[in-house]
């Protein structure tokens, strides 16, 4: 017996990512049955720095690997379920993939280690050369996207990845997704492992592609300094569900409900919430350290 | 994705667990050795209700036991097919002929081998079965090393082999993780697996073997230094921690294993004329 | 009476160099000295590709250096003797980054169990240090289990019992942390905090998480392959111009302690933490 798959209302069409009562099982039917997504909805709006947080194993990687059809649909679970990604109906039987992967791109945790071939020239190209597009085009895409990573063309291109350091790989497999020049950008954990300098760098690197290239990023990371520091909107996950939506300021206020999730707020917020608990005159829940900076400044500390 | 690590174990609880690993390797092997002697339909009856009893105590589901014939379906079929049609019957009185075609003939006695060759294939099957659904690969790694353990006499490393099951069963979950995320990441990337001929195929996989190999030989490093930090040394002087100690059930199960293949024996070759072997040789082929 | 501080590593100008004599010849330390002693809390920092993780393996035997020495409890790496070898290794345990690259076993009480193997210990005193190891990381529960469903931190804490099964005397963890998410960096540090509180461990920490290093006593700093700085953690950690040049940071107090002098405010030396700033600031406005 087939079911008639019933289509969800139309969505906000400036939304990049429209996500309604969204569910999905692993290994159902089984001894090891688990519920990753309980019908989880979420939108994001075009231009959002969107920040994806929860404990390992509260379901974001699976919400993410649904955003660029990486997981599908569980048909099955998701009669009345919606997810359009850039306008794409991921919940038909057969999705445009090939459209899905040119406008939504994925820096998966540790990019370098999907690094494979012998130039860093080819593995830039590899992407655009998938997309079907031109000798001149996809020399044009991947000079565009090495330089927005912060790299030389010419000293890099016809260098092998494997030679380069830890960072310079890892801008490599972003400048290879950019190069793809898709509208939704999402980083898994994308400052994982490397040094202070190298974190900071790179933050900014994705703010400058967001204002150039790419309008729209979702960024799943543990670390709230830089959820605090770049995103204006940032959905907290649990179990499988969605907590809330909130923007940075309204969420780290909330300290009960980031600690009931095992989560860390941000140091300056910890930092400042101490000083005010200390008898310093100083509010409480400074997001960022510039602007607990510019707080004790303000309020006489120094000049 | 992290259930491959279980291999076929059906992860129950039971008496036929919780034997040890090397007692249900060496029944195993005597009951391959049990139904290969076997020479009727009553020995096989025999041999099946001991093994529905080993089932039931085991708690595994029949129909998971059964599945396991899955794979070698195929086989058993055209095994039985051709043992039918090539045989040309016996002459036999109570022999008759059904169907002839050619050189081809469907004949009683035809259709007696086949039938019997069909229980031999599917009593063959269960009973290892049996053993990988209630044994852990772990296990399965350590009795395999115990038993290929007379072969150090004749400088087999056997520490060695045992040392690369481990090790491997240890690895192949993490690496078949490792080759989904990449795999991932390639489709991220517009990459296709699944089109075009073989060449094309085998060409796509290209940007994830590469990486996926790096990656395993950073592992394997890895892996060795974490090794030599912990004083490996290639397995010279050392101990377990877990002694291995047969229980009495496990000797008592090899004993009744290793009675049912000497009961089958006398079956077959009926060395003292006992008159009762006669009944057990019901439907002899 | 044993002293107090006695030394315990000894690093003495020390020079390695990957794929030596050959093209690709590459010097990932150039000539490092210091002395650690029993019961000492170090804290090894650097930048990526500083040389702090080759140091790691010059300090149990895994990398013997191409210049100077090496000594463990006064013995030289550079030994061909394995019984030498083995007593380094079991003075010194490494705990690496990846926790599943370091992982023999496919059940976590035989994991732990493969150092004290390796040693030839009788089965009765295995089974002691490694329920013993494995009650210190709080993972007893856990010993019959595999490690493949476990958390990051988890399977760290697992790698650490099969460290401390070997009863060492220095526990070195390079970049341990750096892969876990904050509730495994946590376990793990917290395990650490034990082993010094209950065992008096010698710990070198190798990171370059600040708030890591802040809970260390003293700080020792790598840049291409060099100390550039070896000082107590109060002194390194509030010398915000000096790590930043190295490419590393300081503890948020310090920054802003940092800024705040910039812009003229009189505050004490050597703010590291929040209840100094706390106290630096009460009552300072104006």
């Amino acid at each position: 017996m087939r079911k008639k798959h019933m289509t969800v209302a139309p969505p906000d069409p400036n939304a990049a990512v429209f996500i309604k009562d969204l569910t999905y099982i692993y290994n159902p039917r089984t001894p090891f049955e688990k519920t990753a997504l309980d019908r989880v909805s979420l939108t994001v709006e075009r231009g959002d720095f969107f920040g994806l947080i929860g404990q390992t194993g509260s379901g974001k990687s699976t919400l993410v690997s649904h955003i660029n059809a990486l997981t599908r649909v569980q048909r099955k679970y998701n009669e009345d379920a919606g997810l359009y990604v850039c306008g794409i109906d991921l919940t038909v039987k057969k999705p445009d993939l090939k459209r899905l992967r040119e406008r939504v791109g994925m820096v998966f945790q540790y990019p370098e280690y999907q690094l494979f071939a012998d130039t860093v020239r080819q593995d830039v190209a590899f992407g655009p050369k998938n997309l079907g597009l031109g000798e001149e085009e996809i020399e044009e895409r991947s000079r565009e996207a090495v330089r927005l990573v912060g790299l030389d063309w010419n000293e890099v291109a016809d260098r092998s990845p494997f030679e380069l350091s830890g960072g310079q790989k890892r801008r490599v497999a972003i400048a290879g997704v950019i190069a793809m020049r898709p509208e939704v950008l999402v980083l898994d954990e994308p400052t994982a492992g490397l040094d202070p300098a190298g974190k900071r760098e790179l933050l900014a690197l994705f703010e400058d592609i967001r204002r150039s290239a790419c309008p729209t990023i979702i960024m799943v990371s543990h670390n709230m300094d830089e959820i605090a520091e770049r995103c204006n909107k940032v959905a907290v996950m649990g179990g499988g569900h969605i907590l809330g939506v909130y923007a940075p300021e309204e969420l780290f206020s909330r300290r009960e409900l980031i600690r009931s999730l095992g989560l860390e707020l941000p140091a300056a917020v910890e930092l400042s919430a101490y000083l005010a608990e200390h008898g310093v005159d100083v509010p409480p829940d400074c997001l960022t350290e510039e602007r607990l900076l510019a707080a004790l400044i303000e309020r006489g500390y120094a000049k | 994705m992290k259930d491959v690590v279980f291999g076929q174990l059906y992860p129950v609880d039971s008496p036929v667990h919780r034997a040890d690993a090397r007692a249900k390797f060496l029944i195993m092997i005597i009951y391959i050795v049990t139904v290969i002697f076997a020479d009727s339909f009553m020995q096989f009856a025999l041999i099946a209700l001991l093994l529905l009893v080993v089932m039931l105590m085991s708690r595994v589901p029949p129909l998971k036991v059964l599945s396991s014939l899955k794979a070698i379906i195929v086989l058993a079929v055209v095994t039985f097919i051709f043992t039918v049609l090539l045989n040309k019957g016996n002459g036999a009185e109570n022999e008759s002929i059904y169907v002839v075609f050619g050189p081809f003939c469907i004949c009683t006695s035809g259709l007696m081998t086949g039938a019997f060759i069909l229980c031999r294939i599917v009593l063959l099957v269960i009973g290892p079965a049996l053993v990988t659904l209630t044994t852990t690969p772990v296990d399965m790694a350590d009795a395999i090393e115990f038993l290929l353990a007379p072969l150090k006499l004749i400088k087999v490393p056997v520490h060695a082999f045992g040392m690369i099951m481990s090790i491997a069963l240890r690895m192949i979950p993490t690496l078949f993780e490792e080759t989904q995320r990449i795999m991932n990441a390639q489709k991220a990337r517009g990459a296709c697996f699944d089109h075009g001929n073989i060449f094309k195929r085998i060409g796509a996989l290209v940007p994830v073997l590469i990486p996926l190999f790096v990656s395993a030989f950073k592992r394997s490093a890895d892996l060795a230094d974490a090794m030599e930090s912990r004083c490996y040394n290639g397995g010279k002087g050392k101990t377990r921690m877990k002694v291995l100690r047969f229980r009495a059930g496990d000797i008592i199960a090899m004993l009744l294993s290793a009675a049912l293949l000497f009961f089958v024996l006398v079956c077959v070759y009926n060395w003292w004329n006992w008159s009762w072997v006669e009944f057990m040789r019901t439907g002899a082929v | 009476m044993e002293e107090a501080n006695k030394t315990i590593i000894s690093v003495k100008n020390a020079v390695y160099k990957y794929n030596r004599d050959t093209e690709d010849e590459v010097t990932a330390l150039r000539g490092v000295s210091f002395d650690i002693a029993e019961g000492d809390f170090v804290a090894l920092v650097g930048a990526n590709g500083s040389g702090k993780s080759t140091l790691a393996r010059l300090l149990n035997a895994l990398y013997v250096p191409d210049e100077g020495e090496v000594l463990v409890g006064g013995v030289s790496t550079d030994t061909g003797d394995s019984d030498k070898l083995f007593g380094i290794r079991r003075t010194v345990g490494v705990v690496f980054q990846n926790p599943d690259n370091q992982m023999v076993a496919s059940v976590i009480e035989d994991d732990v169990a493969f150092g004290p193997e390796n040693l030839g210990l009788p089965p009765a005193e295995i089974r002691e240090r490694v329920d013993y190891a494995l009650e210190c990381v709080g993972m007893s529960e856990y010993k019959k289990g595999t490690p493949f469903r476990l958390s990051g931190g988890q399977k760290q804490r697992i790698a650490i019992a099969g460290v401390l099964a070997l009863r060492p005397k220095v526990l070195v963890l390079d970049e341990s942390t750096a892969m876990l998410d904050p509730r495994g960096k946590k376990e793990v540090l917290d395990v650490v905090e034990r082993v010094r509180a209950e065992d008096g461990m010698t710990v070198v920490m190798i990171t370059h998480f600040p708030d890591e290093a802040a809970r260390a006593d003293r700080v020792i700093a790598l840049d291409g392959g060099k100390v550039v700085m070896d000082a107590s953690a109060r002194k390194a950690l509030s010398d915000v111009e000096t790590l930043r040049a190295y490419g590393l940071d300081a503890p948020l107090p310090a920054r802003i302690a940092y800024e705040m002098r910039k812009r003229g405010a009189l505050l004490p030396d050597g703010i590291v933490t929040a209840e100094d700033l706390a106290e630096a600031l009460c009552g300072k406005n104006i």
